[in-house]
Formats: C-alpha cells, structure tokens, sequence
C-alpha cells in the first residue's frame, strides 16, 4: 500500500505539472471565493461566528471536492482508457481506489490548511486563530478527516453512474450547491423548515458544522456526535456497495470501456 | 491451454456471442479475426474479465476464469484497442513504473524487467519524455512495453497496428514474432490486417455474427494453388457448376470460378469447351477470406 501511495503522489504530481495553469486558476477561485466570504462576514460577526463560518466553508469545499473525486477519476480513466488497465492489474480497483482517495484527501487538506491561514492572516484574525485551544483544532480536523472520507465514499456512487451516464457533472452541480445553501455553512440550519431540517441532518456535512459549532462554542451534545458517527458510516457503506454493484452491472453491459 | 467452450454473451438488446468454442495451445499464437461487430473484442474482454459473460466457460491451464478473476490478473496482459492504456501526461518510465506497482513487482523484478523491455523495443531515449509528445507508433509500442511488464502468460492484443504507418507498422510487426519468439507466450490477435496475421499467427480463428465461422491452420489455407477460371454464363451449366462445390459468383455473363483443384475441372468437357480464361490467384489469407464470405 505504502509503494502504491507513493505511486499515486508522482501521479498527482504529474498530472499538476502538466495542467499547472487549469490547477493555478481553479484554486484561484477558491481563493476568492473565500476571501469574498471571509470579507463580508469579516465586519459583521464576531470572532468565533467568523472562525466557525471559515472552518465551514472549507469543509464544504473539501467535501463537494471528494464527492466529485471518483466522479472524475473515473470519467477520466474512462476516456484515457486506462480504467479498463487499473481492473486488469493485480491490486485490487479499490484498494487503487482508495490509494487515490487517500492522496487526494492529503493534498486536498494541505490546500484547505494553507488556504484557511491565508485568509485569517490576511485579514488580521490572528486573535481569532489564538482564542481557540489546540485540542480543539485537533477535534476539528479529526472530524473534517472523517467527514471528507465519508463524503469521498459516497462520491462512489456518482462514480458509478458516470459509468452509465458518462458525463454527469451537472448532477454533481445540484449537489455542492444544495450542500453550500443548506447545510448550515452561510446559514442558520434552525432557519430552515422542520421537513428540511429532518433531510439535511441525514448528511455528514451537517452534522460536522454542527459539531464544530458546538466545539469552538463548548456546546457538544453526546446526540449530535452519534448521529455524526451513524451518517458518516451510512455514507461509507452506500458508497462502497452502490460502487460495487453499479461496476458488476458495467461489466455485464460491457460500459468499462465505452466513453 | 486456453479453451473456450460455449461462450454466450447477450448485451440487453443484442446477442454479441452465440456459444464460441475453440482453444489455443500453450505457447502459440492465433488469429482472431472477422467483420466489425462479429464479437471479437467481446470475446477478448470476457476472456480478460472485462466484461461478464452471459453463460459458457473459459479455462486457462485448467483454471476456470470465470470463477477465478484473480488468475486473469496474474497470468493475461491485454492490449486494448486504439492509443488508450497509457497516461498521457506521464513519461514513459512513470507509467512503466505506475503499472508495475500495479501488478504487485517488487523493485528489483521491475528494474530487471523495464531495463529488458526498454532494450529489446529500443526505447531508452523515450525514457523521460512524456506519453503525449511520442509518435502514434512509439506510443503503441511503449503500451505493448506496460502490458508486457507483469509477463504475462498469455498476451491478447487487440488491433496492434491500427493507425501506424506502413513502416511502424512493419516495425511493430517484427517486434511482436520477436517476443513470441524469445518469451514463448500464448498470443490472441485480433487485426483486420491479413499480413499481421498471416506472418505471426500458426491459426486463424474467424467470428461470423457472433459464432464461430471457421478455425483453420494458416498453413493449409494459404499454400494452395488457386485459379480464377471464367466461363461464359449459360443456365444450363449452373448446376453442373455447383456440383464441383467451388466458390463461384455471375457477373456480365459469365461465371467466375475460384479453383482449386484445377485437373478436376478439366476433366468436364462441358465446363473446358466454355473457359474464357484461367488466372493464378495470389492465395493469401484476406483471398481466402474474401472467397468465404462470398
């Protein structure tokens, strides 16, 4: 596994070296996505609001990230035709899978890490960035870890449509948007109506915002942590195993190497 | 020994193979070959675990495929059709390397293996240099390098010179006798190209709408004498004509006649009376198969 990580690493990096520009421009607009968040809630909330908004707003973008993740990978492999390769080689496809997610998890932290001082040092948070304890980060970025993964997993079961459907981004659209406007990330969840609260509270994104919320305010209820625990697990589970049938099916139709 | 017997595969609204059996030898090679859309890459990809079949078997040295996928990654390497089982945007030696960890080598067995390859397909100067700036040729022959990397034992390769030039297909032609020659493996070969065929393959294998048409030795469909005999068209003579059980075809009055057996011909007065001419015919394969289909 280890060889087969580093394997993927050179890949990432590869691939970076070779689409620089689009990778240069695409994190640009994150940047200024962020910035213009950051910016507007900067004058109006107070620190722990603004920190709690951020802390967020990243996780959104890690999580839509991960959802799309296998998405692409496999729109990708498919057209480059190297999917059809990946199920001919030794290694299991999702232990290369979760090779890949794994890299991609790292990489994808590291952004949000760099990006998050970015913005809190730019604006001068650094008072911000001190009133809250180390332990307390440490429980957030467990959660965010957790949460990216489940979402990552999940992301399996757009993966697998693509083999149908091939291109299915603008599903994948649907999805960050509803997951940006009403997951609680530039919004109160309690706001929302009773129907709509029962919906998001079966995502993981949710339940992670409300926890964070609940960390950096010393408010953690033992109910919100469980149900946390349960929605990440059903995630994981429903990815892996639509995943699995949704590829079982492609073999019997014979869709791993049409694009 | 890879033996395939009654192999089915029904997509929802076509069947693509109608129970193909045949088997292929250890250590030799076969050519599959037949119409767009008679099965052929169906069949290579239910053989490769690619695509499921409906029912039927497939055993390779007595293993049974189907229930074993795990035997497939380790002893069959396959190449697919068109510039697609490479990444692109790495260089040669990284997806050399990529595809190693893959297929579970260890340093030293893909070290000793890319050094061999990279020799024997004259590839070291591609080394460092990335997929996509290499020639079409240089390409197929750097995806023919990955498939080989694992050493498999039995090698499909589907349309191996499709897109090259005359020469990087003549090129990719020696490189393939080369290592049937030097690794002794088991070879599928599906190629429109009769020349590929006829020069690497012992047999031909010929899919007809999903079954089976013939399966021959090369050897004896190619070394016959053939003559194209025409006779002026009567009606009188067509049935004495499909007594003889030649392929024969009607055109502007007269009959044209694929012989084989020349003596036998002569010896029917009728038929001798009515020649207009005899023509030795180049008798290769995409001949024999142009007559078989007629």
């Amino acid at each position: 596994m280890r060889r087969l990580i580093k394997a993927e690493w050179t890949m990432l990096m590869g691939e970076i070296k070779q689409y620089y520009l689009n990778y240069i421009f695409y994190n640009a607009g994150m940047v200024i996505l962020f910035f213009g968040l950051f910016y507007n809630y900067y004058y109006e909330a107070s620190d722990t609001k603004v920190l709690a908004m951020l802390i967020c707003a990243i996780l959104w973008q890690t999580c839509t990230n991960g959802i799309q993740y296998l998405c692409y990978l496999i729109q990708d492999e498919a057209m480059m035709g190297t999917l059809e390769q990946m199920f001919l080689t030794k290694t299991n496809f999702f232990s290369i899978l979760i090779s890949k997610i794994f890299v991609n998890l790292l990489f994808v932290i590291l952004k949000g890490t760099l990006l998050f001082f970015v913005c809190t040092l730019l604006f001068h948070k650094v008072s911000m960035l001190m009133s809250v304890g180390f332990m307390k980060y440490i429980e957030i970025i467990i959660i965010i870890v957790i949460t990216l993964f489940s979402f990552y997993c999940i992301g399996g079961v757009f993966g697998g449509l693509s083999l149908y459907y091939k291109r299915i981004s603008s599903i994948l659209n649907v999805v960050d948007y509803f997951l940006l406007m009403f997951t609680g990330i530039i919004g109160d969840i309690h706001s929302y109506n009773s129907f709509l609260q029962y919906i998001i509270r079966i995502l993981p994104i949710t339940n992670a915002n409300i926890l964070i919320n609940g960390i950096l305010s010393d408010c953690v209820s033992l109910g919100d942590v469980i149900l946390f625990v349960v929605t990440v697990f059903a995630f994981i589970v429903v990815g892996i195993v639509v995943l699995n049938l949704l590829i079982k099916e492609a073999k019997k139709e014979g869709k791993l190497g049409q694009y | 020994m890879l033996k395939i017997q009654d192999l089915k595969k029904v997509y929802k609204k076509n069947v693509a193979l109608q129970g193909v059996s045949f088997s292929v030898e250890s250590k030799s090679a076969i050519g599959l070959i037949g119409d767009n859309g008679a099965g052929k890459t169906t069949l290579i990809k239910c053989i490769s675990g690619l695509v499921a079949p409906t029912s039927g078997s497939i055993y390779f040295n007595d293993v049974n495929l189907i229930k074993n996928p795990k035997y497939i990654h380790n002893t069959v390497g396959v190449l697919l059709e068109g510039a697609r089982n490479l990444y692109n945007f790495l260089t040669v030696d990284y997806n050399l390397n990529y595809f190693s960890y893959l297929n579970q080598l260890s340093s030293k067995e893909t070290s000793d293996r890319k050094a061999y390859l990279l020799k024997l397909f004259d590839a070291e100067k591609y080394k460092d240099q990335p997929v996509n700036e290499l020639s079409r040729g240089t390409q197929q022959k750097i995806a023919l390098m990955v498939t080989l990397m694992k050493n498999p034992q039995l090698l499909i390769l589907d349309e191996p010179t499709l897109g090259l030039d005359l020469i990087a297909t003549m090129r990719m032609t020696d490189l393939l006798r080369q290592i049937i020659q030097e690794e002794q493996k088991t070879v599928i070969i599906i190629s429109h190209d009769m020349t590929l065929v006829s020069s690497l393959c012992d047999r031909v294998v010929y899919l007809k709408n999903g079954k089976v048409d013939f399966d021959e030795q090369i050897n004896s469909i190619v070394n016959e004498n053939i003559y194209e005999v025409k006779i002026k068209a009567d009606n009188s003579m067509e049935e004495k004509i499909q007594n003889f059980d030649f392929p024969f075809r009607r055109e502007d009055g007269i009959y044209v006649l694929e012989v084989h057996d020349m003596e036998r011909m002569m010896k029917n007065k009728l038929l001798k009376e009515n020649i207009i001419s005899i023509e030795k015919q180049v008798n290769d394969l995409a001949h024999y198969i142009r007559m078989r289909s007629l």
